[in-house]
C-alpha cells in the first residue's frame, strides 16, 4: 500500500473525507514511516500555533479612520433590468420612441481584450497553454 | 472554523469513494501549471494558428520572474502579475487595469491528464503532459524539466487538426527585468455578483468571474481550466472601433462577425435584445459550441417587440 | 458574523488581530505588518462599499492576501531572514515569566526563523491554517488554487519546517 504523504497535515487538520481518513488511520496502523511522518507534521504544527499571538498597534487604526473613502466607480448590477424598465416607461409615454432604435454602443478591441487578458492574469499563467490569451500584448488588430 | 478528525464505521467508505481520481487529475496539472508560474526565464515565442480564415501568427518575447511576466510583442509591452496588468504603450504612456475578482483554477471534469513522453526542445530536455478529452488529445504541452516552463503548447480542434502551436524560438534561463511601471492612469475592473444574466455554464465552461466590462456591460469569464473566453452582454448594439476587418460566418441560420487572430477569436453579434461579443482561446469546435448556448443573432420584428414590452 | 450593515470598525475589531499576525508572521517584521494591516483596512474601508453580502472571510483574505503581494512587489524585497534578536532574549533574563510563556517566547524568534525560510507559497498556506485559523477550503478560496494545492503546500511546509527545528 501507497504511504499517506500529504494526506497527513490533512487527517491532523480533520480536513478529509470520511473515506480518506478510513484509509489514511488503516494504513497509520502499520506504517511506521508514515506515523513517524504524523508526528513530525504534528510537532511542527504545534511549534507554530504556540507563537505568540501579538496585539495590533493602536496607531492601525487611527490611520484607516482619518484615510479618506474614495468610491470606486460602479454601476449597477443589473443594468440590463433598468434599462428594460425604462424602455417600458419610455413606450407607454409615446409611440414615436419605440420606433427610434437605440444607438450602438462602441467600445475599443484593447478593451475587450482587457476583459479576457485580466481575470486569465489572476492565475499568474504561465506561457502557453491557458496564457496564450493573456500573452497577447499587441493587440495588433486595432489599427 | 477547524475541525477534528472522528473515525467512524467503514459504510461511509462506499459512498463518498468516486470523487477522488478527478481531483487527482486536477492537482496534477495544477502541480505542472505551478511550477511553470514560478519558473524564471526569457525567450521569444512563436504563436501560429490554423483558422478557416488562413494563418494567423505573432512572435512574443516573453521574461518571467518572480511571477511577473513580461510580454514584448513589438508594438508595445505587457506586464502582467496577479490581477494587475500594465500596458505600456510606445510613446511612454502606462496604463495599469487591476481585477480583485475571485477565480480559483479548475479543471473541467471531462478532461483526463497523461503524462507523456520524454522530448527535446530546443536542445532542453522536457515533459510531455497531455489533456485528453475522451480518446481526444485537446491540449499537448511540453514542460522543460530544468526551469518548469512551458517550453511547447498545441491545441487540437475536436477532429483531431491541430489549432494553434505556441512554442519558443530561444530559450534563456536568465529573465530580463526591468522595474515595475509606474502607471499613469489606473482602471479597476470591478466585479459583480449579477446572477441570472450570464449562463453559469457554456458548452462545458464555468462562468468563473462576472464584472462590469466596457460601455456598462456585464461581462463574463468562462474558463474550463485549460482554454476561456470572455462574453460581454449589453442592451444595445455593439460597434468594435478600432477592428479593422471581420468576416461573416454563419453556423445554420445564424450569421456573426468574426475576427481571427494568433491564439484568439473575436465574434460580436446582434440579438433581438442588445448586442454580444465573445473572445476567447477555445479550439474552433468549441468557439461554435458556445455560440450555440447564446442567444442567437437576430433582429426582432417591431411591431411584435411592441405587442410584447406593452402587454407581456 | 452577518454581512449586512458591516463597518470598517467591525472589520478592525473582530479580525484586526488576525491580519495584523498574519502580516507579522509573514514578514517578520512588526513594522511593516502594521503597515500592511492597515493597508489593508483601508481596502476594507473602501471595498465594504461594494462588498455584496457573501463569503465575508473569502473575500477579507483575498483583500490582505492582495495587499501583501502587492507590498512584495512595490517594496522590491522578498521577506527577509532577521538577525537573532539578541533585546528580546535580555530582556527575558531580567523579567521572570511563568514557565509557559518563557518557553513560548523562547521558541517564538527560532519558528518565525524557519518560516521566513520557506517558500512563499508554502509560508503562506502554513501561516493562514495555524495562525490565523482558516479551513482549507478558506485558504484555497483566498489564494485560488484548488484545496488538493493547499494540503500539498501544508504538508510540504511543515516538513519542512520539522527539518529546520530538529
Amino acid at each position: 500500500m501507497s504511504h499517506s504523504g500529504e494526506l497527513l497535515s490533512a487527517y491532523l487538520d480533520g480536513e478529509l473525507t470520511k473515506a480518506e481518513e478510513l484509509n489514511v488511520v488503516g494504513h497509520l496502523e502499520t506504517c511506521t514511516r508514515c506515523q513517524t511522518e504524523l508526528g513530525d507534521s504534528h510537532e511542527a504544527r504545534a511549534m507554530v500555533r504556540a507563537l505568540p499571538i501579538l496585539d495590533m498597534p493602536t496607531w492601525v487604526t487611527s490611520g484607516v479612520a482619518s484615510s479618506p473613502v474614495e468610491l470606486p466607480v460602479r454601476r449597477r448590477p443589473l443594468a440590463w433590468a433598468a434599462a428594460a424598465a425604462a424602455a417600458a416607461f419610455v413606450l407607454v409615454v409615446g409611440f414615436a420612441t419605440f420606433v427610434a432604435t437605440p444607438p450602438a454602443i462602441e467600445i475599443t478591441f484593447t478593451e475587450i481584450s482587457n476583459t479576457l487578458r485580466l481575470p486569465a492574469s489572476q492565475d499568474g499563467l504561465p506561457p502557453g497553454a491557458r496564457a496564450v490569451v493573456i500573452a497577447r500584448s499587441s493587440d495588433g488588430i486595432a489599427e | 472554523m477547524r475541525r477534528f478528525a472522528i473515525v467512524t464505521g467503514f459504510g461511509l467508505l462506499m459512498v463518498i469513494g468516486g470523487a477522488v481520481p478527478g481531483l487527482a487529475q486536477e492537482a496534477e496539472l495544477d502541480s505542472w501549471f505551478e511550477r511553470a508560474k514560478g519558473a524564471e526565464f526569457s525567450g521569444r515565442q512563436f504563436v501560429v494558428c490554423e483558422t478557416p480564415d488562413g494563418e494567423r501568427s505573432e512572435f512574443v518575447t516573453l521574461s518571467q520572474m518572480d511571477g511577473v511576466l513580461v510580454v514584448d510583442a513589438g508594438s508595445g509591452q505587457s506586464v502582467i502579475s496577479r490581477g494587475e496588468l500594465y500596458d505600456l504603450a510606445a510613446d511612454g504612456t502606462v496604463l495599469a487595469s487591476t481585477f480583485d475578482g475571485h477565480s480559483p483554477w479548475s479543471l473541467d471534469s471531462r478532461y483526463e491528464v497523461s503524462d507523456g513522453a520524454t522530448v527535446t526542445v530546443l536542445g532542453r530536455q522536457a515533459d510531455v503532459v497531455n489533456v485528453l478529452e475522451g480518446e481526444l488529445v485537446r491540449l499537448e504541452l511540453a514542460f522543460d524539466q530544468t526551469t518548469g516552463a512551458v517550453l511547447r503548447s498545441v491545441s487540437f480542434n475536436g477532429d483531431g487538426s491541430v489549432y494553434c502551436t505556441s512554442s519558443f524560438l530561444s530559450f534563456s534561463e536568465d529573465a530580463v527585468m526591468g522595474a515595475m511601471p509606474v502607471a499613469q492612469t489606473t482602471a479597476a475592473i470591478v466585479p459583480l455578483e449579477a446572477q441570472g444574466v450570464l449562463p453559469d455554464t457554456l458548452a462545458g465552461f464555468g462562468r468563473r468571474d462576472t464584472f462590469v466590462g466596457p460601455a456598462g456591460s456585464v461581462a463574463g469569464f468562462y474558463s474550463d481550466g485549460i482554454f476561456s473566453f470572455t462574453v460581454l452582454a449589453t442592451d444595445r448594439a455593439i460597434n468594435i472601433a478600432g477592428l479593422a476587418q471581420s468576416t461573416a460566418v454563419s453556423f445554420g441560420d445564424d450569421t456573426y462577425q468574426r475576427v481571427f487572430l494568433a491564439g484568439r477569436t473575436l465574434y460580436s453579434w446582434t440579438t433581438r435584445d442588445g448586442g454580444f461579443v465573445l473572445l476567447g482561446d477555445q479550439p474552433l469546435d468549441l468557439q461554435e459550441a458556445v455560440l450555440a448556448e447564446l442567444p442567437e443573432p437576430g433582429r426582432a420584428n417591431l411591431i411584435k417587440r411592441f405587442w410584447r414590452r406593452l402587454f407581456g | 458574523m452577518s454581512d449586512v450593515g458591516l463597518t470598517w470598525e467591525d472589520v478592525a475589531r473582530t479580525h484586526g488581530r488576525k491580519i495584523y499576525n498574519f502580516a507579522y508572521r509573514l514578514t517578520g517584521n512588526p513594522d511593516d505588518a502594521a503597515d500592511l494591516a492597515q493597508d489593508v483596512l483601508i481596502r476594507v474601508k473602501r471595498g465594504l462599499a461594494t462588498y455584496q453580502p457573501g463569503s465575508f472571510d473569502g473575500w477579507l483574505w483575498r483583500i490582505t492576501r492582495n495587499a501583501f503581494l502587492d507590498d512584495i512587489r512595490r517594496k522590491k524585497r522578498r521577506p527577509t531572514v532577521p538577525l537573532p534578536d539578541e533585546v528580546d532574549r535580555m530582556a527575558l533574563a531580567s523579567v521572570p515569566a511563568p514557565d509557559h510563556v518563557l518557553a513560548q517566547v523562547r521558541l517564538g524568534p527560532d519558528v518565525q526563523n524557519a518560516l521566513l525560510k520557506l517558500p512563499h507559497d508554502f509560508r503562506e498556506a502554513v501561516v493562514m491554517c495555524d495562525i490565523v485559523g482558516l479551513s482549507y477550503a478558506e485558504i484555497a478560496g483566498a489564494v485560488g488554487v484548488p484545496v488538493g494545492t493547499i494540503r500539498s503546500r501544508i504538508h510540504r511546509g511543515r516538513g519542512q519546517l520539522r527539518e529546520m527545528l530538529s
